[in-house]
């Protein structure tokens, strides 16, 4: 079953400083019937920017599931942005993203997040 | 009373006396901008003639220097730097640069910022220095048409975009979003004219440190790379994505169940099959495509054509939508398989050997092959659309960034002077003139005298010494060697013996000495007092001439110049 991105990958708030608790929001669909996927959202291994989900260790990598349905549905994931070990000052950070339906077929999207000196 | 009204009546037509004489300048003033103040403004005002790259007069040095002159009506912005040499003119070409375009550096570093007013502006530069060369470079600014912003914004846009293009990912450190800023900005000076430069405080204003428009800078820049980005981040499973959409293609149309149902549903003669086969012709004719054909359809192209862009190709939004309709069409022509297997499958539907129609069930269930291959298409289809939604994206972005490189006009105009001056120049500044008493205690006489110091090095007189440093740091502008007469005669009179002494010539006798200014208008010296004196010898009756010192106090004759008509009348001619 096929994913559709409706709406682009975006963040919010966006600038921001750091550390911030930030939300990523997609408008999915599925055809043509309700698909389970995983979302896995990345950030470049070298630079300063990690996240931080709950309770975790800082990471560069973190996953969500979710089962999206036949009419647009509007996916939020929640994550921490925080300063960690690496290159910087980052004033400009990509968060990529990769979904995966259960056909194994992949799509990617990605986002910028522009990063204000506190 | 009477006489209060006597005394208000000559103050009036004293005014009024007083006014006459002014009355035509001041409306020469109101011609001229530049004409010359009649007060004491502080400064040597000099103009000068962008046009003709001429000053008024030689440049006074120690003393700060107030141009005045006109530009163009529209000009927001004059700035001026200068550079000097004491043997030769410097050279300087058109744009502010040296021989053969050899950058000059101008003083001071800093441009010097001009008032305007109208078309009239007036710049204050500091002192100059006494015989040197001098070119000065004036830059004026002004808002260009709506006409050349328009021309220059499409070649902004290219420059912004070839600049931009090639980053591959959206992480940026400080140091490397100031790089690309001054890359971009060098992009963009490469495409403007050579009176064209980019207006203060825009993002691109060179003059403008870049951490003060980082986050301005960071926010349009993302709006441009984030679409950017994200197309290439779709296209790189596009090509996985149409290698696997063509496999599975092919691998259906290899299916012989599936052949045999094309085959049977191609011409049907019987009009129930007809109609079967016109309701599923999408999803007919994409199990007929030759391989060729599938291939094309899988890179989103026209089956039936050999034109055409493909989606990792094309910059356009339109090509990228209408290769995102051509795989929706067939994503949706697939998912019809199922519809189509259960309708020729079933009653009244067509003949199949046996099995055929268990296998095309199989092919078209929910998870099958069929619906795998839909979903490829699908998936296609949702990536061309967010291409096509990515390259209008970045375009509006680029454009508000192009938007953003305002614009101004620069006039560069280069002016040449020297403060070295002629003879006459050089006179008024060795040499000056000076009044005042000459006491020698030896002759016990105390008589006026004139004088003339002659400096060692040029001295302008209208520079206030306290000004310029300390003693020791104007010794050499108030140390100056005198020669002098003395305006009343030293002669003794008669005291039954005869006089003992003369005057060297006729009533005046010489000074020779030396002074210092001790305030720009008091100077204090000594020296020799030559006259003429009786031998001591009662046989001879001969005068010799003999010498006595002296000590003088004495006014600077430019200061007298300034009592005219008190003590200026003391000194006719000055």
């Amino acid at each position: 079953m096929a994913i559709q991105i409706r709406k682009n990958l975006s963040v919010s708030p966006n600038p921001t400083t750091l550390p911030k608790r930030i939300e990523l929001v997609q408008t999915l669909r599925a055809t043509p019937a309700e698909e389970p996927i995983t979302l896995e959202y990345r950030l470049a291994p070298d630079h300063q920017i990690w996240f931080q989900d709950g309770d975790d260790p800082p990471a560069k990598s973190f996953s969500r599931q979710e089962t999206v349905g036949t009419t647009d549905q509007i996916c939020r994931d929640r994550v921490t942005l925080v300063f960690g070990p690496g290159i910087g000052p980052i004033e400009l950070v990509q968060i990529d993203q990769t979904i995966t339906d259960s056909f194994d077929i992949q799509q990617t999207d990605l986002v910028l997040v522009q990063i204000q000196k506190s | 009373m009477a006489e209060s009204r006597t005394v208000l009546g000559r103050v009036i037509v004293g005014s009024l006396l007083a006014l006459a004489p002014f009355a035509p300048r001041a409306l020469r003033a109101q011609a001229d901008p530049c004409a010359a103040s009649t007060a004491d403004t502080g400064f040597a005002e000099v103009s000068v003639n962008l046009q003709a790259g001429t000053v008024s007069s030689v440049l006074p040095f120690d003393v700060p220097i107030r141009f005045c002159g006109t530009l163009a009506s529209g000009a927001k912005r004059v700035t001026l730097q200068y550079v000097s040499d004491r043997k030769n003119p410097p050279q300087v070409d058109d744009n502010c640069r040296g021989p053969e375009g050899a950058p000059i550096a101008w003083l001071p570093a800093t441009p010097i910022d001009g008032r305007i007013d109208g078309t009239t502006f007036r710049t204050v530069i500091p002192r100059l220095e006494s015989q040197r060369y001098y070119a000065f470079c004036f830059r004026s600014e002004s808002e260009v048409t709506p006409e050349v912003a328009a021309a220059f914004r499409p070649l902004a846009l290219a420059a912004l975009d070839a600049g931009l293009a090639p980053i591959e990912r959206g992480d940026l450190t400080a140091d490397e979003s100031e790089a690309l800023r001054r890359r971009l900005l060098a992009a963009l000076l490469s495409q403007m004219k050579s009176d064209l430069a980019i207006a203060p405080g825009t993002l691109f204003d060179s003059r403008e440190p870049h951490n003060d428009l980082a986050d301005r800078f960071n926010g349009r820049i993302r709006q441009v790379l984030e679409p950017q980005l994200r197309r290439k981040a779709f296209l790189k499973t596009y090509a996985t994505l149409q290698f696997d959409l063509a496999a599975a293609l092919r691998g259906l149309q290899d299916d012989p169940a599936v052949g045999r149902l094309v085959a049977a549903l191609a011409a049907p003669s019987d009009p129930n099959l007809a109609t079967l086969s016109n309701a599923f012709r999408g999803v007919l004719d994409a199990m007929a495509m030759s391989p060729d054909a599938t291939g094309r359809a899988a890179r989103g192209l026209d089956p039936a054509s050999a034109e055409g862009e493909t989606l990792d190709e094309t910059l356009d939004p339109a090509v990228a939508g209408a290769v995102a309709a051509r795989y929706d069409a067939l994503a949706q022509a697939l998912a019809g398989f199922p519809a189509l297997v259960e309708r020729a499958t079933g009653p009244g539907g067509v003949e199949l050997p046996e099995g055929d129609a268990d296998a095309l069930r199989s092919l078209a269930e929910p998870r099958g092959p069929v619906a795998r291959a839909g979903a490829f298409a699908a998936t296609l289809a949702s990536t061309a659309t967010n291409v096509q939604a990515s390259l209008a994206a970045r375009t509006a972005a680029l454009d508000q960034l192009a938007a953003e490189v305002a614009l101004r006009a620069v006039g560069v105009q280069i002016v040449d002077a020297s403060s070295t001056g002629t003879f006459e120049t050089f006179q008024n500044y060795y040499v000056s003139a000076d009044a005042g008493l000459v006491a020698a205690p030896e002759l016990d006489a105390v008589v006026s005298y004139v004088g003339v110091n002659l400096y060692l090095r040029p001295v302008n007189k209208n520079a206030p010494l306290r000004q310029l440093g300390n003693f020791r740091q104007t010794f050499s502008r108030r140390f100056a060697f005198t020669l002098g007469l003395t305006v009343q005669s030293i002669a003794d009179s008669s005291n039954g013996n005869g006089p003992t002494r003369q005057d060297l010539f006729g009533n005046q006798s010489m000074l020779l000495g030396a002074g210092l200014r001790i305030t720009d208008m008091i100077r204090i010296g000594g020296g020799a007092l030559v006259f003429k004196e009786d031998n001591p010898s009662p046989l001879i009756t001969k005068f010799d001439t003999a010498v006595s010192y002296y000590f003088t106090v004495s006014f600077d004759l430019n200061v007298a110049r300034a009592f005219k008509g008190g003590l200026g009348g003391l000194f006719p001619g000055q």
